[in-house]
């Protein structure tokens, strides 16, 4: 009983410390799955709301954000489950967050449906950062990955790293300054 | 005994204007969800635009399709001074927040501070206190 105390109370800790690197320079919208409405984009529209998801997902990364695994999030409850009532009880409400995972995992999915509706409509692929890859050649990679997650098949940390890695790529940004406002 | 009333006046004041600010982060998806965010002329907003630029300015004018607004001190990983007139059009527009006083929010908000702290106050005045033993 005491060494599972001493575990939770360690993998706590350093879950709390890993925390510590994700800090929301403004707040992290959630985005939204694709509605109805979404559904009757054009080409330019859906590139537009894929740039505005990518800008979200890039703050989120840029503020430290990370998904988590399912190994991760069970010992963060765990973790909750001791730090929240002890926090209650000294009058210093606290508790172990989940490192952006829950909005980061929101934008992957927007982005995602996005690039699903774009192939769907038959729109133009564009250039992504990764070399000898556009964004609708990204998406097969992309559901590829996704598939084995939803399926449990294959390390899920190497599978959400690689997610991660092929979505940090998806747009070509101009450098700041290069236009006119 | 007015002395207690005024402070009682003064605290509910504070918690009014103390619980009436609210952050608010959007992400919206259009221009017209844009407009419906009805920022006006001297809010002061932070924006996050698509070419990853993060600004905090002070809306001067609101048209059909941008804000123009003065940027302001700036928060860390911003790079433009203080002081700079710039445009930002809907539809570069990713991220924006913006910090606001909302009455109703805040009267909801005071109301239930002032409930829960009478009727704490009423519990704890109706307890009998036991004289020590001997």
């Amino acid at each position: 009983m005491n060494r599972h105390l001493r575990m939770s109370a360690t993998l706590a800790a350093a879950l709390s410390l890993a925390a510590c690197s994700y800090q929301q320079s403004l707040r992290h919208p959630k985005l939204p799955p694709l509605v109805p409405i979404d559904l009757t984009m054009d080409c330019r529209q859906i590139d537009l709301a894929l740039d505005r998801a990518d800008t979200v997902r890039w703050l989120i990364r840029d503020d430290g954000g990370k998904l988590e695994t399912s190994g991760h999030r069970a010992a963060r409850y765990a973790g909750n489950a001791i730090v929240i009532p002890i926090s209650l009880i000294s009058y210093f409400p606290t508790y172990i967050p989940d490192g952006g995972h829950t909005v980061l995992n929101a934008a992957d999915g927007r982005i995602r449906e996005l690039l699903q509706l774009k192939r769907d409509r038959g729109c133009s692929p564009r250039a992504t950062a990764l070399p000898g890859l556009d964004d609708l050649a990204l998406l097969v990679e992309l559901e590829g990955v996704q598939a084995q997650l939803d399926g449990d098949r294959g390390q899920e940390s190497e599978l959400l790293e690689r997610r991660t890695t092929l979505l940090d790529g998806l747009r070509v940004v101009p450098p700041l300054g290069a236009s006119s406002h | 005994m007015r002395f207690r009333r005024d402070i009682r006046c003064t605290l509910a004041a504070l918690l009014w204007l103390v619980t009436g600010c609210t952050t608010n982060s959007y992400a919206p998806s259009s221009d017209a969800a844009t407009r419906e965010l009805k920022i006006k002329a001297g809010d002061e907003i932070r924006v996050i635009t698509t070419r990853r630029e993060r600004l905090t300015l002070e809306v001067t004018d609101v048209r059909g399709d941008r804000f123009i607004g003065v940027t302001a001190k700036p928060h860390p990983k911003e790079l433009r001074p203080a002081g700079q007139t710039v445009e930002v059009p809907f539809d570069e527009l990713a991220v924006l927040e913006v910090t606001r006083f909302e009455k109703g929010g805040a009267a909801l908000a005071t109301a239930a501070v002032l409930v829960t702290v009478s009727a704490f106050a009423v519990v704890l005045g109706t307890v009998p206190v036991l004289p020590p033993g001997p």
